[in-house]
């Protein structure tokens, strides 16, 4: 038992070795940029783009901090694994587990542990990475079960990383390997298998030449034949530990190979042999201030004496021993040696002392346990406190989070407010401009409406007059046409013999046609489909051409051609045939001429009527009938807005003018 | 050659005898019937055709141009000729559109009287340039078909709205006045069509409406 303790603390470096190895194995500049200070890593975190050379520079900086401050090494190996996944670069993200991981395994959270380097086990399998990140995520799991105590979970991770780690020829890390797998199936009591993986780290060691290597393969391969009774074999390998520990002036490793060798002649039940080995390794162990070692040797050495029945040698051997360990608190041993001491004792026929020393015996026993009791409970506390830093530290992180969402809320609040009074800015706007422009189009509408009302009031009463004029157009033309033309007819019935009667019906007869013709040009003047310019003037012409045609007067027009489109008012119409029929009337009448020319034109906005014949002319001043003729036509003129003109040029020129 | 078979429909009994006078003082021309309201001369006309039908639009009952589009639309072979005092008037035109083939003013002295219907008798139509305007815009009315109006047709309505007369009409285009005269002739024909199209269409929905897709 005390033996394989002893072992298995000389396993611990080998274990830590790994660890360490799988830190800082990774990029060939790793070992430059350790000498980088913190300031110029961060300089490049602030300055390099987020790119996949960041990640192995944030596992440097956790590396600075992972010995004293692991909670700020926590934070950067984080960043790391949160941009590796950002960035998709796997190599980075085992690199990143590798590191949190052995943090974890330091706090003794190996669960935790164990489930991310599974991660990085999916990852690396995810992404068929081989060579280093495959030995990197499959060892480190196993480490991480080792830890644990599963042992057989540990050595299946072991043996997947094997071929691996093999082709990657790196010859420490293999033999660490190799060694670690020895010590499990050792603990697993699996002697084949562990002196298998023992004589394969020896071979390694051989085969690189090694000799610090092989030393400790030696003795961990001796000590694995030891405990399974393979004792010379075992004895072999040890003494050739011893040899190559003093070529190499490696006293630790000469010590432990005494040491070992004192057990195993022990254990073949030589006693002088090991008493020469452990007086040999008690020197060592007192120069190297080996405590545990001195211990184990003293006891050793008092075993032996035993053994030979040199039974006072042990007691002084032994009593030595007791001091020691009491001394240095080392209770196993002091709890071993009261127990020999007890047995020497009855030896030397002193069962009295023997109980005595069986008492202390009893109470060390009690305190040793309750020590080991009192380490559990002194980890539990460690680990209670970690816990507790742990939580602290998350609730921190928690309060931070907090605030940046406080911050984050408030920072939304504050750009929902300015979105919202902006919406109701424009909003406002908006509104404003709609009533206004409702108000307006309002406005506008009132006025249209009112125009229009005033429209369809104008409109009503013109309809009203012209309504009134057809129906005094009808009365006439019904009433007043019939009545003419019953009368006109009546005298054409009349066929007196007496020529003076004759005349007079005659004379009737015309009277009616004049009436007719008059309340025709009436009917006509106040119809107001006749309202427009050209057809003002073809009235004109149609009954100047009449009245010329009847006379046998020759008769030529020009009118412009288009006449504008326009409507002129009843009075106009009326004026302005009334004058025509009167000029023509005089030329048929009076003028004596053959023919007639007669313009009808445009200029501008006046109306200009020009009637020449090539009669004898007149004089204004000369006859009543004909003075009075021009004065009516003048004052009609007038009345139209215009004026008349006359010339004699080989004929009468008559000019008519009137603004349209 | 058979006399001109004239009919005369007038309420008033001194215009009605004056006209018949007139008609029969003529050698050429009979007077075949006299009527003093639309209703009579409906059937009269029915069965008594005479070629010249002079008729007075306000007549008692209703009114001449109805009984004109009543006939008319019966296919009588009479060519009616309106007798008003004022030319210018809707009723004129309604008359002509209608089915009347001219109209005759009732100042018109008797010889002029006979020689308009000696006119219309050979196919040739008096019209005013008022009428022409109101002719024109009717063949131009939105939803009436594509002028029926043959070039010359319209080149003649045109000069008519102006106020020209037969006379200048015939020297500007180079044609006889007679010619003119036939020209109205046609173009109250076509008017006729386009009316009674236009009556049908009213009575049916008109083209384009639903109504005539049952048809």
């Amino acid at each position: 038992m005390i033996r394989k303790l002893y072992t298995v603390s000389r396993q611990g470096p080998f274990l830590l070795a790994l660890i360490l190895f799988m830190h800082v194995a990774g990029p060939a500049n790793a070992q430059v940029t350790l000498d980088f200070n913190k300031d110029s890593m961060w300089h490049l975190l602030a300055t390099r783009p987020d790119d996949t050379l960041k990640v192995p520079v944030l596992i440097l900086l956790g590396q600075q901090y992972e010995y004293n401050q692991p909670d700020s090494a926590l934070y950067y190996y984080d960043r790391a694994g949160q941009l590796s996944k950002q960035l998709h670069y796997p190599a980075g993200y085992i690199r990143y587990v590798s590191n949190y991981a052995s943090v974890l395994n330091t706090r003794g959270k190996f669960d935790e542990s164990i489930r991310l380097n599974l991660q990085a086990v999916d990852t690396c399998l995810k992404y068929g990475l081989g060579g280093l990140n495959y030995v990197r995520a499959f060892g480190n799991t196993a480490t991480a079960y080792q830890y644990k105590g599963d042992f057989a979970a540990a050595v299946d991770y072991y043996e997947k990383t094997l071929p691996a780690a093999e082709g990657l020829g790196d010859a420490q890390s293999l033999s660490t390997l190799y060694n670690n797998l020895s010590g499990l199936y050792r603990d697993l009591q699996q002697p084949e298998k562990a002196i298998g993986y023992s004589r394969k780290s020896l071979a390694l060691a051989e085969k690189s030449h090694d000799l610090n290597l092989e030393g400790n393969a030696r003795i961990n391969l001796g000590n694995l034949e030891k405990d399974f009774n393979h004792l010379s074999r075992g004895l072999q390998n040890i003494e050739r530990a011893l040899s190559i520990a003093r070529q190499l002036h490696d006293s630790v490793m000469e010590e432990t190979a005494l040491i070992n060798i004192g057990d195993t002649y022990e254990k073949m039940h030589d006693p002088a042999r090991s008493i020469i080995a452990f007086q040999k390794a008690l020197p060592l162990a007192q120069a190297l201030k080996d405590v545990p070692g001195q211990a184990h040797v003293a006891q050793g050495l008092a075993v032996g004496l035993f053994q030979t029945a040199r039974y006072h040698d042990a007691q002084s051997q032994l009593l030595k021993s007791i001091a020691f360990d009491s001394a240095h608190g080392e209770k196993k041993m002091w709890r071993d040696a009261l127990l020999l001491m007890s047995d020497v004792q009855i030896a030397l026929g002193r069962p009295d002392l023997s109980r005595q020393y069986r008492d202390q015996y009893d109470a060390v026993s009690e305190a040793y346990l309750n020590a080991s009791l009192l380490k559990n409970i002194q980890e539990l506390e460690t680990k209670y406190k970690v816990e507790v830093q742990q939580h602290d530290l998350l609730k921190k992180d928690l309060q931070l989070k907090e605030k940046d969402k406080a911050a984050i809320r408030q920072r939304a609040w504050l750009i929902t407010a300015i979105i919202v009074v902006a919406l109701l800015a424009v909003l406002f706007i908006l509104t404003w401009r709609f009533s206004r422009q409702r108000q307006q189009l309002q406005q506008r509408t009132i006025r249209a409406l009112e125009a229009e009302q005033e429209n369809v009031r104008l409109k009503a009463k013109l309809e009203g007059q012209q309504h009134e004029r057809q129906r005094i157009s009808q009365e006439m033309h019904d009433d007043m046409g019939s009545g003419l033309t019953s009368l006109l007819f009546l005298g054409r019935s009349l066929n007196p013999p007496d020529e003076k009667d004759r005349a007079t019906s005659r004379k009737m007869q015309q009277t009616a046609e004049g009436l007719i013709h008059k309340m025709n040009e009436i009917i006509w003047t106040m119809n107001y489909e006749q309202d427009t310019l050209d057809s003002l003037i073809a009235y004109i012409r149609t009954n100047a051409a009449g009245m010329l045609e009847d006379a046998g007067i020759d008769f030529r027009y020009s009118v412009q051609d288009p006449l504008p489109q326009m409507a002129v008012n009843q009075e106009f119409r009326r004026n302005l045939y009334l004058v025509v029929k009167e000029a023509v009337h005089n030329v048929v009448r009076h003028s004596g001429a053959s023919s007639v020319q007669i313009d009808i034109s445009v200029t501008g906005s006046t109306l200009a009527i020009v009637i020449h014949d090539n009669g004898k002319g007149f004089d204004p001043a000369a006859g009543h009938r004909f003075g009075n003729g021009l004065k009516n036509m003048s004052r009609r003129m007038q009345q139209a807005g215009g004026k008349i003109d006359w010339t004699i040029d080989n004929g009468a020129r008559l000019v008519l003018q009137a603004p349209l | 050659m058979d006399n001109i078979r004239v009919s005369i429909v007038e309420d008033i009994i001194e215009i009605r005898e004056g006209m018949r006078f007139i008609v029969n003082q003529t050698p050429d021309l009979t007077c075949l019937s006299t009527y003093g309201s639309a209703e009579e001369a409906l059937t009269g006309l029915m069965h008594d055709v005479p070629d010249l039908c002079i008729m007075d639009i306000a007549l008692p009952g209703s009114t001449g141009i109805d009984c004109i589009r009543k006939l008319k639309a019966a296919d009588s072979p009479i060519q009616f000729v309106v007798f008003t005092i004022y030319e210018n008037s809707d009723q004129v035109f309604e008359a002509l559109a209608a089915g009347a083939s001219g109209y005759l003013l009732k100042d018109t002295p008797p010889d002029r009287i006979i020689t308009a219907l000696r006119d219309l008798y050979a196919g040739g139509s008096p019209m005013s340039a008022s009428i022409a305007r109101k002719v024109v815009s009717s063949f131009q009315r939105p939803g009436a078909a594509a002028t029926p109006l043959s070039t010359r047709e319209q080149e003649i309505l045109t000069l008519l709205a102006k106020g020209f007369l037969y006379k200048e009409i015939a020297q500007q285009l180079g044609i006889a006045t007679g010619t003119v005269r036939q020209h109205i002739h046609h173009i109250y024909d076509k008017l006729h069509v386009q009316n009674r199209t236009e009556a049908i269409n009213k009575f049916f929905g008109g083209p384009g409406s639903s109504g005539a897709q049952g048809l």
